[in-house]
Order: C-alpha cells, then structure tokens, then sequence
C-alpha cells in the first residue's frame, strides 16, 4: 500500500517538474506582455522531433533534448515573425489557431510521428534528470530578468509605447521572447515524451494548454517562480489525488481556476501586491523607509 | 527661424500633419540650438503634443524634414531616435507599473546598456560591473531631482508632482542630447513647478537642448531662451518669450480678441 | 452527382457550425469576450434534446426547443458566473475572461462527462424525423433540410434583432463602450443577458442538430467549438451573416476536402485557412468591427 503511495507521489512529482517547465515556456511571453497558448505546439514539435531521433537515430536523452529545444525554437521564431506584428488580442486567437494547425500536421506527418496512432518513446527520464533541466531553466530565467531583456521585458509588457521612446526595440524583445518560448516548450515536450513513454496527437492539445495556462495564471504573471507553484498545483496534485478522486477533478479544476480569477487575478505569487502591502507597512514605519533605501543601494 | 546652423539641436522645417481629413499641423519649421531651453506653447488643440510626438518618432510626418544634430532623423520611428540620445515626458505621467522608483530611473537607462545577452546570462565581470555603474547614476540622478530618499517606494504611491519629477529623471537617466517635456508642469501647484523650472535651467550647463511644451506661460517666461507658439497648427510666432507674448496675434489666439 | 450530393452534405454540416458561429460571433462581437465555453452550451442542448426524447417521450419539436433553451440557461449562467464578475473590474479582460471561460468550459464538460457515464449516445430511430427528399440524384435528409432552415431562420432573426430593434442596439452599445451605453440609459444587465441568451440558443440548436444525425458523446462541444471559432475568424467577427457565412463555408470544405482529397485533410484546410487570416486579414473577410481596446 505504502509502495503504491510513495510510486503516485514519484510520479506527481515528476509531472509536476516538467509541469513547470512548461508552464515557464508560456510565463515567458507573458513576461513580454503576450498571451500565446502556443507553448503545446512548441511541446509538440520538440516531443515529435526528440522521439523520432531517438527511436530512428538513436539519439540519446540530451542530444534529444537539444534537438527538441532547436526545433521549438525554430517553430517560434517562425510563428513569432508572423504573429508579432498583430495586436494582443489577435496574437492569442493565432497561437490557438496554431495549436489547431500543429495537431493537424502530427496527424498527417505518419512517417515522422507516427499519424493518429502516436509512437512509443524509447528512452525513460529520471527524477534527477527533470530537477537538473528545470533548475538550469529556472537559473536561465533568474539571470535574464537581471540582464538588459529582463527590463526591456516588463517595460515592453506594461507600457510598449513608453518603451519604445526609452530605447527598447519592442518588437525584437518579443520575438526574442516568443523564441525563448519556443525552446523551453520544447524541451518541456520531450522530457513530457519521456514520462508518458507513448506519445500521440491528443497529448499535447488543448487539455494540457489548458492545464499550462491554469500553472501561469495560479502562479501569477509577475514572478517565474510562481509558474513553477502553479504547475505544482494544477499538474501535479492531479496526479497524486486522482486516486481518491477519479471523476470529476475537472470540475475541482475549474472552481479553482475560476476562484482564482477572480480573486486573485494576480495569482499567488504577486511581488507587486506583497510590495504594496510591504509599502503600506513601511509608511508607518520611517525606519521600515529608510532600510528600503539602503536595501536599493547595496 | 528657419535653415538652422550645423550644432544646432533640432531643425524642423515644413513639417505637416493630418488625421484623416483634419490638419493638424499644417507647415511647421523651428530651429532650437544646442544647449537652448525652447518652449512650445499654444492654446489646445494647436497641434503641439502631436508635435511632439512626431518629433519623438511616435508618429509619422506627412510632409516635412526633422534633422537632430546635423543628422536627418523623420524617417526614424522612436526606438532609433531613443538610440539617438532623443528623451521624452508624457502629458499624461507614463510610468511602468509595479516597479519602485529606482527601478523606473534604471528602466529608462536601457540605451546605455550595452552588455548583450551572453554576456548578461554568464554574469561576468563586465556584467556586473554595469550594473552597479547604472545603479548609481540612477541614484545620483534621483539625487538631482530630490527624489534620493524614495528609491525603494513603488512609484505610483508617489505624490503626483513627484511623479513628474520621476518622469523627468527616468528621461535624464540616459543622458539624452534632446530631451522632450509635454507639459512637466500641469497639475502642479505653484511650489510644485517652481521645482521642475530650476531643474530644467539647471540642465543648460549640461549640454541638453531641452523643448519644453507647456500652457504655463509663466513657467515659459522663466526659463526659456525662445519660445515657438503654436495656432492651428501654424507657427504664429517664434521669439524671445517676453517679445512674443506681447504680439497681437499670440493674444488673439489665446483670448481671441 | 457525387459533388452535389456531398455540397448538400456540406451545406447541411455548416448549417451546423453556422447556428455554432452565430452563437459563438454574437458572445464575441458585442461582448469583446473569446468564450471558450461556448461548447459545452451545444452539449447540454443536445443532452436536453436527447433526454426530451428518451426520458420525457416528447416529440422532437419540443427537444429543439428543449435544447435551445438548456443552451440559453448555460450561456447566461456562464457569463454570471465566468464574466460578470469581472466586467466590474472594468479595464480589458481578455486574459481573464479567456481563463474563467476555459475553467467553466472543463467544469461543465465534466458535467456532462458525470451525466453521460462518458457513454457514446444516440437519438433512437423514429425520435428523429427520418424523412427523405429525392432532387434529381441528390437525396436530402429531412433534418438536414430542418437544420439549414434553422441556421437560416436563426441568423436572420438574430440579425434583425441586433440591427433592427432597440434591444439590439442597446446590446451592440453595451458591447462597444458599456459606460457610454449606460449614460445613454441602457440598461447593461438586460443587454447583456439577453445577448447571451441569443447566443446560447443558437449553440444549442448547433448541438442538437449535430447530435440527431449521429452518435455522440460529451466531448461533442469540442469539435464543434474549433470549427465554429474557426467559422467566426473567417467569416468576420462584427457580423452574424458572416459567421454565418463562415460556417457554412466551413461545411462545404470539411466534406468536399474529405471526399476528394482526404479525411484527415479536411481540419488542415480548415484550421490552415483559419491561420492564414488570423495573420493577413484579422478581422475576417467580412472585416466590420475591430477587436481591442476601441
């Protein structure tokens, strides 16, 4: 009973790390002010492409991982000089069109992905594997948003017109976003791949853009680490309360999402809420101002 | 004034505008030379945001030549002319929500940035190194419009004159060659603007040209060498500030007598 | 023969999508909302037919109207409870209404999951009108007659009623600036819930009318919720003809591309077409209103 217990617990665990990884793919458009639900066609593309490597060439689990990362950074880059140019609202209706589209061409690419059938995956992925990816991920995004494209980023999100007159090529910023998209998703597809073992074209549609979208939004639009949370929640809780509760979890997801929308849009890690509250303590307190002063010197 | 001198600042000449059927601007031509603080003034509706924002490359020319430095620039939209050393306020206070006011002075250093992503992501010495270069000229820019001791406060829980002055120095933070201020002053009370004037002399010794819109005249009288004042998108009047308010024309175009 | 036969096929499928898109275009053009709930409006309208039938014995006439009004119930509850909570918070919400769509859309598919036991249905032979007319060689289903003659009717009418009456335009000017309308002394409320209601009928006439041709399952929304959004894309957003348009147009391709080139190859075209005007001509072919902050 115990060994069953501790194996769902593996496996939510597992779920729950590529989860992030995904979930970080989608976070890092947002980051630039856009919504793009393409993150399950990146996933796709890397998925697809890493496990025809591997089963035809033998690839082994890194090089397909770079190999997925290439080919969803490839798909981005793509879509991204299409797409860019729409408006938001635009932008996020095409990455669903796109997520349609990609379905379309698994299922008609038979050679490469095995069509409707789907394939096998040949090579397994260890737990230590996923936590070593997701950290360098995580590392990646801590050090960009300390770079130049992390505060290009979030002016580029808040105020494009602002940012455009402070230097901040926009339109570069983005496209640079949707590719960094591109990669992680991809990477998240094959490292998914590698969990599922069996891959087809439903496994990477709309239910888990759905899922990816509940990560960022539960984790919040203004911090990485919250995807990582949100992926915790919406992905891997799942796995691991599917025992008790067969059906239905959809609809707990549901409620959960809906209460978090509308309560706490910004989702639960929201440094700019803890800022404000932080701001509202400190105004009582002029020793509180003065060490936030000294805190922005150091 | 126009045809301008090589050095001078910003040359405009024939400059026009329309917005479906209605002119905005109809053929304006301005010279501000280097190190000149210029006004803009002019009841509503004259055109001079619209100006403004077409100087700052926001917006498209119809017609006409802009030439920054020497250098021909109306073809260039706002990101090139950022790169340029171009600056610039917003009438209504455009600041990036969510980042406390150190980090929207940094934000507005982004042109000095030149250490490129590699490099960024490795955090190498270089890399850190600007970073802490940008971090003080942020405080010392903050220091210059006395707003040093709110650096860590988020920026929209600033009074509103702070604000405006934050606005000002995120435009500085990049050392610009000419920097654009629509209306730094609306809102404020007396106190308030008297402030931002000092700032503004303050910058001739810089080597900042400076072309300030503005309604109040007196802050106009005060600290600019020339003002261009702006009717129906027409230049009406371009001359020292005491000479041109006291012209027929500009009158009637204010009072319309 | 054969293409005229499959046109008519064709025609009859986008009726379908038609009913869909309209419900689908009139959510999205007067209420700026993509809702990606609007599925599950077809599936209980269909649950609702289907148990008309076979649990109260009624005649199909009355399961129409049994599965337009589930679909009008679900549509205004939805919004109650996805939009309207949000509508105070004013501002652009399309993040937000997108994700609490999508959180009702897996809740209520669930729902219906629950309810079926995830059991493939199907209206029993002689509930469904079974008639059939013979044109030359071209043999016309009686529900296939009914559900063009619906999507027609339904367009129309709705149509008329948002550009012809009062109640119309109060909708329309709700959707474009709710603030103004009120000043104006329209009542958003009534506005709003009625255009949902419109809507959610016409979805769930869409999904009653697909389900009495075939077996079909909870999922049913689904399918019809990426065709019909790909209708509305195409036909144009502002204007319920050329959603309607789109769906019927989307019909046609479905069945003539799966007969002559393939069956797999239909979405391709579909979804294909979708993106390529998402990309060059956002508004759709039929370009009237624009999306985004107005």
């Amino acid at each position: 009973m115990a060994a069953t217990q501790l194996a769902l617990l593996f496996s939510a665990i597992e779920f729950a790390l590529v989860g992030a990884i995904l979930a970080l793919s989608t976070y890092v458009t947002l980051w630039a002010g856009l919504l793009s639900f393409a993150t399950v066609s990146f996933a796709a593309t890397g998925a697809f492409t890493a496990t025809h490597l591997m089963s035809e060439a033998g690839f082994g689990l890194w090089p397909a991982l770079a190999a997925g990362g290439l080919g969803g950074g490839v798909l981005a880059a793509a879509a991204g000089l299409l797409l860019i140019r729409l408006d938001s609202h635009w932008l996020a209706l095409a990455t669903v069109a796109l997520i349609l589209v990609t379905r379309v061409v698994v299922v008609n690419l038979g050679d490469l992905t095995g069509g409707s059938e789907g394939r096998i995956v040949p090579v397994k992925v260890e737990l230590w594997q996923l936590v070593l990816v997701l950290g360098l991920v995580c590392l990646f995004l801590a050090r960009l948003a300390r770079s130049r494209f992390g505060t290009a980023a979030v002016a580029t999100r808040e105020d494009p017109t602002a940012a455009a007159t402070m230097g901040v090529p926009v339109r570069r910023v983005q496209t640079a976003a949707f590719a960094i998209s591109g990669v992680i998703g991809g990477i998240g597809g094959v490292l998914q791949a590698g969990l599922l073992r069996y891959i087809d074209p439903d496994s990477f549609y709309i239910d888990l853009a759905v899922t990816v979208i509940a990560c960022v939004v539960l984790g919040g639009a203004y911090h990485w680490f919250g995807s990582v949370i949100g992926a915790i929640v919406f992905t891997g809780l799942p796995v691991y309360v599917n025992q008790f509760i067969g059906q239905g979890q959809s609809i707990i997801n549901g409620v959960l999402l809906l209460v978090i929308m509308i309560w706490v849009p910004g989702g639960l890690i929201d440094p700019l809420r803890w800022r404000r509250l932080r701001e509202r303590r400190s105004a009582a307190s002029p020793a509180g101002a003065a060490r936030e002063v000294a805190e922005v010197r150091s | 004034m126009s045809g301008g001198q090589d050095g001078d600042a910003l040359v405009i000449d024939g400059l026009a505008k329309r917005f479906g059927g209605l002119s905005v601007l109809g053929s304006v031509a301005l010279t501000v030379p280097r190190d000149a603080v210029f006004g803009v003034a002019g009841p509503n509706g004259a055109g001079k945001t619209t100006l403004l924002n077409i100087i700052s490359g926001l917006l498209p020319a119809d017609a006409g030549t802009i030439t920054l430095f020497g250098e021909p620039c109306h073809h260039l939209r706002a990101t090139a002319l950022a790169r340029m050393g171009v600056a610039r306020t917003f009438q209504n206070i455009r600041l990036l929500r969510g980042l406390t006011v150190a980090e929207q002075v940094m934000a507005g250093g982004y042109r000095l940035r030149r250490v490129g992503a590699a490099r960024g992501l490795a955090g190498t010495p270089r890399a850190r190194a600007e970073q802490r270069d940008l971090r003080e000229r942020a405080m010392e820019v903050l220091a210059s419009v006395g707003l040093a001791d709110a650096a860590g406060r988020l920026a929209e829980t600033l009074p509103y004159g702070d604000q405006r002055r934050l606005e000002i120095a995120r435009a500085l933070m990049s050392k610009p060659r000419l920097l654009l201020l629509d209306e730094p002053t609306a809102g404020m009370n007396a106190a308030d603007w008297a402030g931002i004037g000092e700032l503004v002399a303050g910058l001739r010794r810089t080597g900042t040209a400076v072309v300030v819109v503005e309604h109040n005249m007196r802050l106009i009288q005060e600290i600019c060498d020339q003002v261009a004042v702006l009717a129906s998108g027409e230049v009406i009047a371009c001359d020292v500030p005491a000479r041109c308010l006291r012209r027929p024309e500009v009158r009637k175009a204010y009072f319309g007598k | 023969m054969l293409f005229l036969q499959q046109l008519v096929n064709g025609i009859s499928l986008g009726a379908v999508y038609a009913l869909f898109a309209v419900g689908f275009g009139v959510v999205f053009s007067t209420m700026r909302i993509l809702n990606l709930a609007q599925g599950v409006y077809a599936t209980w309208g269909a649950l609702f037919a289907y148990w008309t039938v076979t649990e109260a014995g009624l005649p199909f006439a009355v399961a129409v109207l049994a599965g337009a009004a589930a679909g009008a119930v679900a549509a205004v509850a939805v919004d109650q409870i996805a939009f309207q909570p949000l509508r105070s918070r004013g501002g652009d919400q399309l993040l937000g209404t997108i994700i609490t769509s999508v959180a009702l859309w897996i809740a209520l598919r669930e729902a219906a999951s629950l309810a079926t036991g995830a059991a493939p249905l199907g209206f029993p032979p002689g509930t469904v009108p079974d008639g059939l007319l013979q044109v030359g060689g071209v043999r016309v289903l009686t529900t296939q007659l009914l559900a063009i003659a619906c999507a027609v009717a339904v367009t129309a009418a709705i149509h008329l009623v948002l550009r012809r009456t009062r109640l119309g335009a109060a909708i329309r000017a709700v959707g474009h600036d709710r603030g103004a309308a009120m000043l104006g002394g329209v009542d958003p409320r009534v506005a709003i819930l009625t255009a949902a209601a419109l809507a959610g009928a016409a979805t769930g006439l869409a999904g009653v009318f697909f389900a009495a041709g075939q077996t079909f399952t909870f999922g049913l929304g689904d399918g019809l919720l990426l065709h019909g959004f790909a209708a509305v894309v195409i036909g144009g957003m502002g204007d319920v003809r050329g959603a309607a348009f789109g769906g019927f147009l989307i019909g046609v391709i479905q069945v003539l591309s799966a007969q002559y080139i393939s069956a797999s190859f239909q979405d391709a075209i579909t979804f294909g077409l979708l993106l390529a005007v998402l990309v060059a001509r956002p508004r759709g072919l039929f370009r009237t209103v624009e999306l985004g902050r107005a």
